[in-house]
């Protein structure tokens, strides 16, 4: 006889699949009590042999029946069967098994054993090479497969929250304990990871003279009466610092769940105690389950396990329990397991347990080795464990936080101790550990015993494995965790870790406490990656800054691209990128081109210190910069080596704009900030980052002046008036405008700032003044081929993490400035004058040639060919008609007019070292 | 560089701005936005100046940014620079942010998908990170109105982070 | 997630914050000589100590740079008190 339900079940039907075959359940079933009340017991296979499963508890103990879940188009792999609540559709599939987990053609495997013991991969894959090994073996391993269908609208939540108390469980004691904080005014959050509290009180018949759910009733009416907070089907999965708590909360099958961070001023766990297996030969066959795990399908489910039960425990919780199976109707043997080794029998449905040669036919054995507390949560606060001799268990002692462990997670088994910790806790008493009823005799897996005996039923850990990883000295519990990966599986040991660390402690003729436990990490159920990143997903992981004008860069067909964080036009126009590139440098060259320059940085550094503090935050010195002008130069790190480059502004004595990398402007923005507090007055320095206000535009080519004209600005735009590195402030349709002579491209430039919300009004009549003389807009990949025909770098590309300014020919601060700069000295240490120091260098090619590959190395002429650095950018140049390239070449600077080899992926190149600047060197057009 | 530009949408207008329940969030145009640092400017403003949580009734007020520093919304016009004579350190800075109303028995609840915030706990600063972006935040009118300013170039990663959290709203 | 207490806006959580540096390193003087051992120590020498440390903290959203006593072990937080000389 199988399981089966013992009443007429009298909630709404529900229909759902289990591998193919469709069956009928009951609302408030989970799928595992579903199947039980259909008889079926089967499950799973476990992971290694495949052995059949069924499952061993009721709860997020289970290591057993593990399925993947479909309903309604949705599919989720690897829901524990005993935690996921029945819904009408669900079509359930057991994992690691195919064709069906009766059936399942991988069963053979369990025939190999002998060979497939601990470390059997480690030692039979090695040679010639694991990695040839690896694709079979994954393919054979690991539990449900995730499918690439999109599920709609799956994103979790995430939310903030606080609290005064938090109480993790919603037993007897949590429930308790609650209600004695919120009663006491407190800001009371419980939170139960079942669908309704209750806990352990299921399994009693009466607390404190009342009806079990009539107090459980009670007690969540007094919480939520005195202001208190019940969260159901919530589960707190981890600790973390300053007493947040991550609480996953579950709703129906295929919406997200919601991560909870809870904030609790202080945490009383109440998550409970689990039953522990009985290590014995065939331990793990389907119909061998723990005592409340049986306990607990009876008495929310009615779901009975068999008809004749062997019930063998260690401890005095199994009277209750063999008074509620017998009530039930079921035929209950004692069987006590200190009695003699027992073996069951049976393969895909126990049949029968052997003790001492007696054979008692059986339908299920419900086994109890003890009670472990669930102290994942304390451990994961960093408390301490002691080792209690009368319980067997390791239970809580000290805790760094302001925690507090009641009821069965404290140890306190019966429930009038648990209730009188509990009420402690919650008035904010000292918790005394209170004598209890509860009593066991201890019983631990003996090493050398017959049978295969399981230690972890997931991963097919057994005695065995435990004994060869002793053997081979993987004693240490972390290690032989990492050996045999006991406890590694989806449950995290939550069954297997006491069971494997008693019987190392055996083989080792040590105490368990010396053994001691493995490290206990969040998260205490497996919990679905989607709610660590919740909304920052896709492209919203790390959103783009957006252009004010970016309607009318897609208006004229802008391919965009992400460039240091914002989404910047690469080029304009059909045809791609190699078409339009050289189309667009041209344009520029020939006549003008309008670029959208808004990302550049305008940091404004004021007040009575600020020339002082640009001349010390600048390799360059900024201090003779005359109000009007603008000057380029490096910011450096105080290792010297070049951080941003830019240009700076001077507007008046006390105030200087500057300009610096697109990319760089959060990050200037705080190393400007922690300069102007630590080591200046910050009482006489004060820097606005107005980079938001600011759209910037800027007009580039011989015909950029005449385009300008045509906004009748009213000012002489002439290079007298306003020549190459100065700015004038005026005015454009009665809005301020800073006009700047600063050019990235080579070419004579006009960069026009303008507050952000009349960027597009100025970039719409640039364009339209533009049209009649040939000019259009310009995208960033054109400029930067643009500015490499001038020489200019971009940092973090034609500079790497050792270039200083020297090594890209501005080396006279470094020799002539005398006062003190950041990085100053950094510039006069060993390595800074090593003659082999990368320095920027142009690398020309003959004639005809073809450009040199990105990244490609250029080598010493030796016979062990070595690197002397690389080019940084290359371009076909459509100025001048031939490929440029830039790149940092040891000792380059005195190499000009050396040819040398350039090397990439097995091709050799020649070319020769060449001043970077391949356009316009006198700079007749820069300056026009 | 490929072409990224169908991996986000346009612009897209906010007008119409969210609803969901308890919730109501609208754009907000603000006539003027000023910096303005000195030493003592949280002492010497003469606009009431706010705090979290405070909630503001003033049209003109200056937001507590730093030990140095206020943002005055809608207050007096005043020339960018350096006011050698007052002491203080002056940048419009009027489109630097886009602003939001969020009003509901719900906004607070908003808030809290993208922030560690609540009432008990009072700060000097109006300047935080909401959903990983720096903001202002502050009440105004009434005890559930709250108005945000972001930066303006985040002003369309702001909408989504709140259109995506506001459907977790019941 | 940690929390910190910016001495201006009171406790915030971590990801608001930057650390700086630990507490104690002095720029030397580089308009006068200062021998390479001294600049090299002052570049890459770092205490890193195990339990009570003493840091340089920046709160990005009010930028205050500040000096915060934490338990490098049990990440406590001790206390935290502003950079600036003329602040409480």
């Amino acid at each position: 006889m199988t399981s089966f339900r013992i009443t007429e079940p009298t909630g709404a039907a529900l229909t759902f699949q289990f591998d193919g075959k469709t069956y009928t359940g009951v609302k408030g079933d989970t799928l595992a009590s579903a199947l039980l009340a259909n008889g079926v017991l089967l499950m799973g296979r476990s992971f290694k042999y495949h052995r059949p499963r069924g499952p061993w508890s009721a709860w997020v103990d289970d290591p057993n029946a593990i399925m993947s879940v479909r309903k309604d188009g949705v599919e989720l792999p690897n829901c524990p069967a005993t935690t996921t609540y029945l819904e009408d559709g669900m079509e359930a599939r057991a994992v690691n098994a195919w064709p069906s987990a009766r059936r399942d053609i991988k069963g053979g495997l369990d025939l190999f054993h002998r060979w497939l013991s601990a470390g059997f991969y480690y030692k039979t894959f090695m040679w010639p090479d694991w990695h040839l090994f690896e694709p079979a073996i994954r393919k054979m391993a690991g539990l449900g497969h995730v499918t690439d269908e999109v599920i709609e609208g799956y994103s979790a939540d995430q939310i903030h929250d606080r609290c005064d108390v938090l109480v993790v469980g919603g037993g007897p004691a949590g429930l308790a304990a609650a209600r004695v904080a919120a009663e006491a005014g407190q800001d009371v959050c419980l939170v139960d990871d079942h669908i309704a509290c209750g806990g352990g009180a299921r399994l009693m018949g009466q607390i404190e003279e009342m009806d079990a759910d009539t107090w459980v009733a009670a007690q969540v009416d007094g919480i939520k009466a005195a202001g208190g907070r019940v969260l159901t089907l919530a589960t707190a999965y981890g600790v973390y610092d300053h007493q947040m708590v991550a609480i996953i909360e579950n709703g129906p099958f295929g919406r997200a769940p919601r991560l909870r961070r809870m904030r609790a001023a202080k945490i009383i766990l109440a998550s409970g105690a689990i039953d522990r297996p009985i290590t014995f030969a065939n331990n793990d066959r389907p119909g061998i389950m723990s005592v409340t795990g049986a306990c607990a399908y009876l008495a929310q489910h009615s779901v009975l396990i068999g008809k004749t039960i062997a019930l063998a425990s260690n401890n005095s919780f199994a009277d209750g329990a063999e008074a509620m199976l017998s009530d039930a109707g079921a035929d209950v043997i004692r069987i006590d397991p200190k009695a003699g080794a027992m073996r069951a029998l049976g393969v895909k449905h126990v049949i029968g347990l052997v003790q001492n040669d007696c054979t008692h036919p059986v339908d299920a054995i419900l086994a109890s080795g003890g009670q472990t507390p669930l102290v994942h949560l304390w451990r994961h606060a960093g408390g301490k464990l002691h080792w209690c001799e009368n319980r067997q268990a390791f239970l809580p002692d000290t805790c760094p936080i302001n925690m507090v462990a009641v009821g069965a997670a404290n140890g306190a088994f019966d429930v009038d101790t648990a209730l009188a910790e509990a009420r402690a806790a919650g008035k904010g008493e000292k918790v005394k550990r209170l004598a209890a009823s509860y009593k066991l005799t201890p019983l631990w897996p003996s090493p050398g015993s017959k049978g295969r005996q399981w230690i972890d039923f997931q991963h097919d850990v057994t005695l065995k494995d435990i004994e060869l990883a002793a053997r081979e000295n993987y004693v240490s519990v972390e290690h032989l965790k990492r050996y045999t990966t006991l406890g590694m599986a989806s449950d995290q040991g939550k069954t297997s870790n006491m069971a494997g660390l008693a019987a190392m402690a055996s083989i080792q003729g040590k105490p368990i406490p010396e053994v001691g436990t493995t490290t206990f990490r969040p998260p205490f159920v497996p919990v679905p990656i989607e709610i660590y990143h919740g909304h920052h997903k896709g492209q919203h992981w790390h959103a783009p800054k957006r252009l004010p004008c970016e309607t009318l860069h897609r208006a004229a067909g802008a391919a965009l691209g992400e460039y240091g964080g914002w989404l910047r036009p690469a080029w304009y126009g059909a045809g791609g990128m190699a078409k339009r590139v050289p189309q667009e440098v041209r344009m520029a060259r020939e006549n003008a081109g309008i670029f959208d320059g808004t990302p550049l940085g305008k940091i404004e550094v004021m007040g009575p210190d600020a020339e002082d503090f640009v001349n010390f935050i600048y390799y360059n010195t900024i201090k003779t910069l005359k109000p009007g002008k603008i000057r380029y130069g490096f910011m450096l790190s105080e290792g010297g080596i070049v951080y941003d480059d830019g240009v700076i502004a001077r507007v008046d004595q006390n105030r200087f704009i500057i300009s610096c990398s697109s990319s760089h402007v959060d990050g200037v923005r705080t190393h400007l900030e922690a300069w102007r507090q630590d080591g200046n007055d910050p009482d006489r320095i004060f820097i606005h980052d107005t980079t938001q206000h600011w759209a910037t535009i800027t007009v580039t080519g011989p015909k950029a002046r005449d385009i300008l004209e045509a906004l009748d600005l009213g000012v002489d735009l002439g290079p007298g008036n306003l020549p190459h590195m100065s700015f004038i402030e005026t005015e454009w349709q009665d809005t301020p405008l800073r006009v700047a002579r600063v050019s990235f491209s080579g070419d004579a430039s006009f960069e026009c700032s303008i507050r952000r919300s009349r960027a597009t009004d100025l970039w719409t009549a640039l364009l339209d003044a533009g049209k009649p003389l040939g000019a259009g807009p310009l995208g960033l990949e054109a400029m930067a081929v643009m500015r490499a025909e001038k020489g200019y770098i971009m940092i973090g590309k034609d500079t790497d993490g050792e270039t200083m300014p020297h090594d890209l020919g501005f080396s006279v601060p470094r020799e002539k400035k005398t006062a003190a700069f950041v990085g100053d000295r950094s510039l006069h240490m060993e390595v800074a004058n090593d003659p082999a120091r990368k320095q920027l260098v142009g690398l020309r090619v003959a004639n005809g040639a073809q450009m040199l590959p990105i990244g490609a190395h250029v080598v010493s002429g030796s016979k062990t060919p070595r690197s002397l650095g690389y080019v940084t950018s290359t371009y076909d140049s459509p100025t001048l008609g031939h490929p440029i390239a830039l790149g940092l070449v040891e000792n380059g600077a005195a190499r000009m007019g050396e040819t040398v080899q350039v090397w990439h992926l097995g091709k050799t190149f020649e070319a020769v070292i060449a001043s970077p600047v391949a356009f316009d060197p006198d700079g007749e057009r820069l300056h026009a | 560089m490929r072409d990224d530009s169908k991996r986000w949408a346009d612009l897209q207008g906010r007008s119409a701005g969210i609803e969901a329940p308890g919730l109501i969030v609208k754009p907000l145009e603000l006539a003027r936005l000023t910096l303005v640092s000195s030493p003592k400017v949280l002492t010497q403003t003469k606009l009431p100046l706010v705090e979290w949580p405070d909630v503001v009734t003033d049209a003109a007020y200056a937001l507590s940014l730093r030990r140095d520093r206020v943002l005055e919304v809608n207050g007096p016009a005043r020339r960018d620079g350096w006011d050698d004579k007052a002491g203080l350190a002056i940048s419009d800075i009027t489109d630097g942010y886009v602003q939001v109303e969020l009003a509901g028995e719900n906004a607070l609840a908003l808030l809290r998908r993208g922030t560690e915030i609540d009432l008990a706990t009072p700060s000097r600063s109006v300047a935080r990170l909401l959903f990983g972006m720096g903001v202002f935040v502050y009440r105004y009118g009434d005890e559930t109105t709250y108005r945000l300013h972001a930066a303006s170039a985040h002003g369309e990663a702001l909408w989504h982070a709140l259109e995506d959290a506001a459907k977790h709203l019941t | 997630m940690q929390l910190f207490p910016c001495p201006f806006c009171g406790l915030r959580d971590e990801r608001e914050f930057l650390f700086v540096a630990e507490l104690g390193k002095v720029r030397p003087d580089t308009t006068k000589h200062v021998s390479d051992e001294d600049w090299a120590r002052y570049l890459h020498s770092i205490r890193n100590e195990k339990g009570h440390v003493q840091e340089v903290w920046m709160h990005l959203t009010c930028g205050e740079l500040f000096i915060m006593e934490r338990d490098s072990v049990t990440m406590e937080v001790i206390g935290s008190k502003a950079l600036r000389k003329d602040v409480a």
